[in-house]
């Protein structure tokens, strides 16, 4: 009797961390980026515009989605895609690939994503 | 020993419940597209502009449909032609294309006149959409789709000067609004399965 609800407890154990896991999947594979307001004329007038790596590294299947809300008023550029003023855009990377390109908010305007195969893909060098 | 099986199964039922909930919820939350997705969508201004006939093109003339922009030019070597090809390939899988526009833009009004433009889209197919004009109105239009353009002189170059452009394809919805764009090089396989989503959402 002592051993069934012994059981029991770890199955509802399990299932409370399974359920608690996958709920937080969609949040632990994305990466966000937050463009503030007054970005474009900060780094116009030579501060800083937003604090953003010049090199953002993901992994398909584990940190492959990546999120840029732009705050700012005026379109932005981010490496490959363009974000419209109080706009988020959203974009989930399902293969390896690697892009460089203009970036708005940073410093220099430069800016690459490396998208890194999952670990068990060995399909991919 | 019956009541404590009673609560085993209970136990079991409701691990399960908890784990199905999550999996349907993430299902039903919706469909992932495969393009990076704007979110609000960004609502666009309406702009003229002339077609391979030489009439006048609006924007707003494709309002109900599905509209895929790209701004390239005639002259380009390689990523225009790729990301049309690109294009074709991935309307070939969906049933419905008819109600999807595909918009080529020039950036390169000098050498891509109507006629120019002409022979080179109707390459591709009926779904495509030359548009060329002044380089003051295209230059209007490339504003709201954050995409650029710029004369390059290459030296000892036949085609005397390549002009440098955005290559990104941006898919525009009914409502005239930017939803979704793919980068160069995106896979036709995934502009196919956004492009079937969204005329599914449109039908049901």
């Amino acid at each position: 009797m002592k051993a069934l609800s012994i059981a029991g407890g770890a199955i509802l154990l399990v299932g409370v961390l399974g359920w608690l896991a996958l709920s937080q999947f969609q949040t632990l594979r994305t990466v966000t980026y937050v463009i503030p307001p007054g970005a474009k004329q900060n780094i116009e007038t030579g501060r800083s515009g937003a604090e953003f790596p010049d090199e953002i590294v993901l992994t398909v299947g584990l940190k492959d989605t990546i999120v840029i809300e732009n705050r700012d008023d005026v379109i932005h550029s981010f490496g490959p895609f363009v974000v419209a003023p109080h706009s988020q855009l959203r974009k989930r990377f399902d293969t390896p690939v690697v892009y460089e390109g203009v970036c708005t908010f940073h410093q220099d305007e430069h800016m690459r994503i490396v998208v890194n195969p999952a670990p068990w893909d060995f399909s991919v060098n | 020993m019956v009541k404590v099986k009673t609560r085993l199964i209970e136990m079991i039922i409701i691990s399960l419940a908890l784990l199905c909930l999550t999996v349907g919820c993430q299902s039903i939350s919706g469909y992932d597209y495969k393009g990076a997705v704007l979110d609000p969508p960004t609502p666009l201004d309406d702009f003229e502009l002339t077609d391979t006939k030489g009439q006048p093109f609006h924007l707003s003339d494709t309002d109900g449909e599905i509209t895929l922009v790209y701004f390239g030019y005639t002259f380009c070597p390689d990523v225009c032609p790729l990301t049309m090809w690109d294009v074709k390939t991935a309307l070939a899988d969906v049933p419905h294309k008819d109600q999807v526009n595909v918009v080529f833009i020039s950036v390169d009004p000098e050498r891509d006149t109507p006629e120019v433009l002409g022979r080179y889209i109707s390459a591709f197919g009926p779904e495509f959409i030359g548009l060329t004009d002044d380089w003051e109105k295209v230059e209007d239009v490339l504003q709201p789709f954050g995409a650029y353009a710029a004369k390059e002189e290459v030296d000892g170059s036949s085609a005397g000067y390549l002009v440098s452009h955005t290559a990104r394809l941006y898919l525009v919805n009914p409502k005239r609004e930017l939803l979704l764009m793919y980068p160069f090089g995106f896979e036709p396989a995934d502009l196919t399965s956004d492009l079937n989503q969204l005329l599914d959402q449109e039908t049901s």
